[in-house]
């Protein structure tokens, strides 16, 4: 059997294990093990399979997930963040999606300091997700506001994707960071608006209230902001400052949310053992999944998927908005099922000798990649970001209600690919001015 | 055309790139197709397959025929191999220490029995830099190092020490964004990555003291398996696919680097001349360090006889250096040659 | 049956406690990292290599089996959640039987690697500083040992309709209660 079959038989059955309910994890490993034993042997699968996990876990800059997911537990279970939503709320009364459009403001704010997605999502999926419930928001809206934000944190820099793009395809780093900024802007501010379009047509989706609130009853909300305002003095501060790495923060904002909920003796021992039993089973879950993606992607480049990416691209001996829609639609595919950095690695090799020849901007491209990677993030069946959100509300929304709340930002990043396209000045007009 | 019954090989580096290295498993894929006549065959797997920490435990399980491996990364498995790899200061020529390096290997019992327990073949060492400290401030007397952060690991960290100031261990794909933020000062490093890791963005400063040279790029591991059901003259194809690879590998990695020691303007950075005080201490820290590098050797990774090691590294770059006297090691062919008849030529594919 | 439950729901959370020691660890030793270097100039050692190595492996895999406890492995519920609560049992059951021999079928490759690594002794070498790290490839048999067993134990409660042990979140509760409940 040619190899390329095993890898479409591979993902025939994976779609299966899923449907069945077998924990996504758990499903892609069976699927990787079961591909690779079958096109290169039983020895090498055991082997793929005794190493890759420990490896791929044992990773400084990972670290920064357990640390920021515990910073949000511990702000929901000491009620930190209530303050500031409550302000938000009473002061953007007037706002359709008021909470929603805050929280992805401050997924861009936190995108900023932080390098990640699933970072960005960790630390604001636990503060805004259960503020926007409360404000009896619609779990689809609230979920996936906070899901589909979180991509700004690999957009807006520091980004680790533009860091590792910039390494293997040796591009100016700085010049992507600068370039991401357009991107990030601009699909935080498409975001924004179709937050507040669905809203105003369907205020149900995100109730206002109906009056604003007196001046003194604002002000004092305003007040009981400190919390999450002293929080994020000391973690984004921080780092602006140098005293400690995006990867460092996540530990700063965690102990910082402690003491913080220690003097507002806000946080029992029993909210600390809530909040580090949370981290470690939204931990423990994400990384399995995460695992099994990363083993996707070699069992797919066992199977050639490189070369057939490489075919079906070279065959596309078009004009270079045909190129790009081809680029496109590839990457979309291959977002659904695998991790940013193995669909990085997997078409690198072959799509920078093609960008070179049709003359494509590589500070253009490496950022409509990350953005195109960044929508793998949110898309099913495999959708990190998604993942962490279902990590953090636990078995109140279902995962569908996620992905269905995703649609609506899809359709916005239909709308900021587009504008990419037709207008690439977006991301390369800031990096011109450096050189 | 390849025989019906040619066999493609896995030939596995940890990332992507288009530097030396990965240029380097790509021709190993070409010639050991030439030299077995289409019997075996290579396909590259760059960043794909296995990472470069996955990649020694990845050819022991055949998951790649033929993988660059780092033995630094399993010290444990590889404590012998790993006094090799810390000899970084014996020459500052990556040709004679490449051509060293090697022989050493396969003159050490200990070091093949390695390999072999990790059921692999040795093929070789690449040589690459040497390493310079690359700094945001100018950083040229005793006193500038004060007060600094600089990364550098092994005999680099030591040297980063020995000059005054605080070395550290970070990623190479976090010091972008640790220079950036200020967190470090500077970073010991070949010169390629100036422009590979955009270090020329963040850092203005070359001081130019080679420091030493990093030498375990076991850059074609092979599976011992693959390797027992060759034939005398496949093993002969692929010693020679080897030899002719790391002599390219690395004349072109010295090149590269040489380059921006030349035009530093390109990316962005000055080169600027140690102190008479620095080049001293510098001098004293290189010869110094093999003692180190003994010591250590003896009393953490219990290896008895380590100082003899070390004599006999220098005594094998001395004969390296003779030998290269006179060649032109900018020249890939030459070494090529001179590798191909005196170094790889003359071992024994039987007995590894 | 219920004592076994009661006893693997034990094992679970004490492998997982181990876990949450070290979170707390992780985020005290960064943040002493992070002051020393800032106000003395003296990085705690090795905090990276720790971290990634000994933190970073408890925190992922020692949980795994308290996190299927509660149900909280991420599934697909799409077709699942339309089925009876009859049939829930029978393709809960069926899933954590597939998931069972997967888990069970890591713990193999998981062990010998780390007896490998136990009898090399393994260590991390930096700056002239040792942390050995054999012990924490032992994470991850034990981890999926847990893992599998606890899966094992829910097929048989599923399929058998025995009362379980585990005080676990059980499968074919309805997860769409209320949304907005202040738990969320
Ligand atoms: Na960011
Ligand atoms: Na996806």
């Amino acid at each position: 059997m040619a190899s390329e079959y095993v890898g479409l038989i591979g993902l025939g059955i994976l779609v299966f294990l899923l449907l069945a309910r077998v924990p996504i994890g758990l499903s892609l490993v069976l699927v990787s093990f079961g591909g690779i034993y079958a096109l290169i042997g039983a020895r090498p699968a055991w082997g793929m399979l005794a190493a890759m996990p420990y490896d791929f876990t044992s990773k400084w800059t990972l670290s920064s997930v357990p640390m920021f997911l515990l910073m949000g537990f511990v702000c929901y279970h000491a009620g930190l963040t209530r303050g500031l939503f409550e302000a938000a709320r009473s002061w953007l009364a007037r706002l359709p999606g008021g909470l929603a459009v805050a929280s992805v403001c401050g997924s861009a704010g936190f995108a900023a300091v932080t390098g990640s997605s699933i970072a960005c999502c960790a630390a604001m999926g636990r503060i805004a997700i259960p503020e926007m419930m409360r404000a009896r928001y619609d779990p689809a809206l609230a979920t996936g506001a906070i899901a589909a934000a979180g991509t700004l944190g690999a957009l807006i820099p520091p980004s680790i994707l533009l860091i590792l793009f910039g390494v293997f395809a040796e591009a100016p780093i700085s010049k992507l960071f600068i370039g991401g900024i357009g991107a990030g802007v601009t699909t935080a501010v498409l975001y924004i608006a179709m937050i507040m379009i669905r809203a105003s047509l369907n205020p149900a989706l995100a109730p206002r209230l109906d009056h604003l609130p007196p001046m003194e009853e604002r002000l004092r909300h305003l007040r009981e902001t400190w919390p999450v305002l002293a929080l994020l003095v000391v973690v984004i501060g921080g780092m602006f400052v140098g005293l400690f790495t995006a990867t460092e923060a996540g530990a700063v904002g965690a102990l910082a949310a402690i003491v913080i909920a220690l003097a507002k003796r806000s946080l029992t021992l029993g909210g600390v053992w809530e909040s580090l039993k949370e981290t470690l089973i939204t931990t423990s879950s994400l990384f399995l999944i995460a695992i099994g993606a990363n083993l996707l992607t070699r069992f797919l480049a066992l199977s050639g998927a490189g070369d057939f990416i490489a075919d079906a691209i070279i065959s596309i001996q078009a004009d270079q908005l045909t190129l790009l829609i081809g680029v496109s639609l590839m990457y979309l595919v291959l977002g659904m099922f695998l991790d940013p950095l193995g669909a990085m690695l997997l078409t690198l090799p072959v799509m920078l000798p093609v960008l070179d020849q049709a003359n494509i901007d590589i500070i253009w491209f490496g950022v409509f990649l990350a953005k195109f990677l960044e929508i793998g993030m949110i898309t099913p069946p495999i959708g990190l970001n998604v993942f962490v959100i279902k990590g953090v509300v636990g078995d109140k929304v279902p995962l569908t209600t996620i992905f269905r709340g995703i649609g609506w930002f899809l359709a916005a990043d239909f709308v900021a690919v587009v504008l990419f396209i037709a207008f690439p000045e977006i991301i390369t007009w800031l990096p011109q001015f450096m050189d | 055309a390849a025989p019906a019954s040619a066999k493609e090989l896995r030939i596995v580096i940890g990332a992507p790139g288009e530097s030396s290295l990965q240029q380097a498993m790509r021709m190993f894929a070409e010639k050991i197709e030439e030299n077995t006549g289409g019997e075996y065959t290579g396909k590259t797997y760059e960043g794909t397959l296995l990472s470069y920490a996955e990649s020694t435990a990845g050819v022991r399980d055949g998951i790649a025929d033929v993988a660059y491996t780092v033995p630094a990364y399993t010290r444990a498995e590889f404590p012998n191999t790993n006094l090799v790899v810390d000899m970084a200061t014996a020459s500052d020529d990556p040709v004679v220490m490449a051509a060293a390096s090697t022989e050493f290997m396969y003159s050490c019992e200990p070091c093949m029995k390695e390999y072999r327990d990790q059921n692999t073949v040795f093929l070789g060492f690449a040589v690459i830099g040497p390493y310079y400290l690359m700094s945001v401030d100018k950083i040229t007397e005793m006193s500038d190092f004060q007060g600094k952060t600089l990364r550098g690991f092994g005999p680099f960290g030591r040297w980063v020490d020995a000059m005054g100031a605080t070395s550290v261990v970070i990623g190479a794909t976090d010091i972008f964004e640790a220079m950036n933020q200020g967190q470090l000062h500077g970073n010991t490093h070949t010169l390629d990555t100036l422009k590979s890791l955009s270090i020329g963005e963040v850092a203005d400063y070359i001081l130019d003291a080679p420091i030493g040279l990093y030498i375990g790029n076991a850059m074609f591991n092979t599976n011992r398996d693959l390797w027992e059901e060759l034939t005398p003259e496949q093993k002969k194809g692929f010693i020679m696919a080897a030899s002719d690879s790391i002599a390219w590998a690395t004349v072109d990695y010295f090149k590269v680097n040489a380059s921006y020691l030349e035009d530093p303007a390109s990316v962005g950075v000055e080169v600027v001349q140690p102190s008479a005080e620095v080049a001293q201490a510098t001098a004293t820290f290189r010869k110094a360090d093999l003692e180190t590098v003994a010591d250590l050797n003896v009393q953490k990774y219990g290896i008895a006889d380590a100082e003899a090691q070390v004599a006999r590294m220098k005594e094998l770059v001395r004969k390296w250096t003779e030998i290269f006297a006179g060649v032109d090691t900018t020249d890939p062919a030459a070494v090529q040659a001179i590798f191909a008849e005196q170094l790889f030529g003359q071992i024994d594919p039987s007995a590894i | 049956m219920q004592a076994i439950g009661r006893v693997l729901n034990w094992i679970s959370h004490g492998a997982a406690f181990v876990g949450a020691v070290a979170v707390v660890l992780m985020m005290f030793q960064i943040v002493l990292d992070v002051v020393m270097r800032n106000l003395f100039q003296a990085p705690v050692p090795m905090t990276t290599t720790v971290v990634a190595k000994w933190y970073m492996v408890a925190c992922a895999f020692l949980p795994l089996a308290m996190s299927e406890i509660v149900n909280r492995h991420i599934a697909v519920e799409v077709v699942f959640s339309t089925l009876s609560k009859h049939r829930k049992r029978i393709v809960g059951g069926f899933a954590c039987a597939v998931a069972f021999v997967v888990a069970a079928a890591m713990v193999r490759p998981f062990w010998f690697e780390a007896v490998k690594k136990y009898e090399a002794g393994s260590f991390i070498v930096e700056n002239g500083r040792q942390l050995p790290v054999w012990q924490t490839y032992f994470f991850l048999p034990v981890g999926f040992a847990l893992f599998a067993a606890v899966l094992l134990y829910r097929v048989v409660v599923l399929w058998t309709g025995a009362k379980s042990g585990l005080g676990e979140t059980p499968i074919d509760a309805d997860p769409e209660a209320d949304p907005a409940s202040e738990g969320v």
